[in-house]
């Protein structure tokens, strides 16, 4: 496919030079067998000049494809040209795009990129704790559902009681998100991570209903020219669905308290 | 659609026999029985090789589970309630190189009907800085509501020599379905 494209962009450029060829030692005006080439009068420089013109046409004609279109063609094989048509049409130009990081080097450091960031477990805590930074009446009122109007020190009584139970909370959170990794350096052994330059492929449906081993967590990483993807699905892992039943068995023991000194407070 | 749900029900039954712990946690009242809650890696475009750490540059990541599933359960059957949705938790990271590249996240439905998209909204102080990789998270208080049948994608976008996308669906398609 690629060497068949090579073939036509080098008989194009061949052809054009030609074209060119006529047009520069034929003045001014060029009847040729196919369209005319009309320059305007004393547009068309001479001598030496001519020669420059058929450098500077030439070598643009005859380009030879990008590293990255070479990468891309090897990679994808028969699904090249709809990759490349995707690709065109989210804006991409292969010709000035840079190489992505070879592929041995992904595989390097994919298992690294299998694991969570400091800040995306800081991330994960902050919302699994389900208990904000600031406590107001407003928020007790969505969270429990109970219409109260408490004082400065009620409130901080509150959060003091949420504060002794924050620690068992985060552990669960940090055991769900190391099951997690576990889960997904699984799949990267069993070879189930789904990588592929410049976008996903293959392409995948939208979920359906039918999928019989349904997936319960998708991350998607994206760098150094790569897509990864991985799944973590719901009956190879009941160790991490555990481990998250944890985190809400922690949560709902410090509601509970929380619920029971609401009722005091009121 | 009753073939569909008598293959859920045996695949999740046979996860239930394979996955013991579960079994108790089912009893307990967690929703792990009613499965086909799925979500799929959606799209992404990656544009270039820039870091000599090789990192990655953006992420996006989605775990969902059901609601409480109100279950009642005997001997053959477990019922879910329809009313309760899916819930989603979603996470957006982007890596130092790239704080100054991202241009916004957010998410859009797809199915049944594919809406505009609603990108999240942070003021005047988005949370990505120069040089500092950072991520943000949402959980079910925050994002759209997972009824079953619909299909949401979640996105990050950012630009860095071309532009990068990485997008992640989850959808709640089997929420109270009868489990035989």
């Amino acid at each position: 496919m690629s060497s068949q494209r090579n073939s036509l962009l080098a008989g194009a450029a061949v052809g054009l030079a030609c074209a060119g060829l006529l047009w520069v030692s034929g003045g001014s005006s060029v009847e040729a067998s196919g369209p005319s080439l009309t320059a305007p009068a004393g547009s068309v420089p001479s001598g030496s000049n001519s020669l420059m013109v058929l450098r500077e046409v030439v070598p643009k004609l005859h380009t030879e494809p990008s590293p990255s279109a070479v990468f891309l063609d090897d990679f994808f094989g028969d699904d090249a040209e709809e990759v490349r048509e995707l690709l065109t049409a989210e804006g991409v130009d292969l010709e000035t795009l840079p190489l992505p990081m070879p592929e041995a080097d992904l595989m390097a450091v994919l298992p690294a990129w299998l694991t969570y960031a400091d800040h995306e477990r800081a991330a994960q805590r902050r919302e699994k704790l389900q208990w904000p930074e600031q406590l107001t009446n407003e928020w007790l009122q969505v969270r429990y559902g109970v219409l109260v109007e408490l004082g400065p020190q009620e409130l901080e009584t509150l959060d003091f009681l949420a504060e002794l139970a924050r620690p068992d909370i985060e552990v669960a959170i940090d055991r769900y998100l190391d099951e997690l990794e576990t889960a997904m350096l699984t799949e990267y052994m069993q070879g189930e991570v789904l990588i592929s330059p410049f976008l996903e492929w293959p392409r995948q449906a939208a979920p359906t209903a039918s999928d019989p081993d349904p997936a319960f967590y998708t991350m998607v990483r994206v760098g150094q020219g790569w897509v990864a993807r991985v799944a973590v699905r719901t009956a190879a892992n009941p160790a991490a669905l555990s481990a998250r039943l944890q985190i809400h068995e922690q949560v709902r023991k410090r509601d509970q308290r929380v619920r029971e000194a609401l009722l005091a407070l009121q | 659609m009753g073939v569909t749900s008598r293959f859920i029900g045996t695949v999740v039954a046979a996860a239930a026999l394979l996955i013991g712990p579960l079994v108790g946690d089912l009893a307990a009242g967690g929703c792990m029985g009613c499965a086909g809650l799925t979500n799929y890696a959606g799209t992404a475009l990656a544009s270039c090789h820039q870091s000599p750490l090789a990192d990655w540059q953006i992420s996006a990541s989605v775990e969902i589970e059901s609601g409480e599933c109100n279950m009642i359960k005997d001997d053959l059957t477990v019922l879910c309630d329809a009313n309760k949705n899916c819930e989603t938790t979603v996470t957006y990271s982007w890596g130092k190189e790239m704080a100054d590249g991202v241009k916004g996240i957010g998410y859009q439905q797809t199915k049944p009907s594919k809406q505009p998209a609603t990108s999240i909204q942070f003021g005047e102080k988005p949370p990505w800085e120069r040089g500092k990789g950072d991520s943000v998270t949402f959980g079910p208080d925050a994002g759209p509501a997972q009824e079953c049948g619909r299909v949401y994608s979640y996105f990050i976008e950012a630009n860095i020599c071309g532009p990068l996308r990485a997008s992640v669906w989850a959808s709640c398609t089997a929420c109270g379905q009868v489990v035989k």
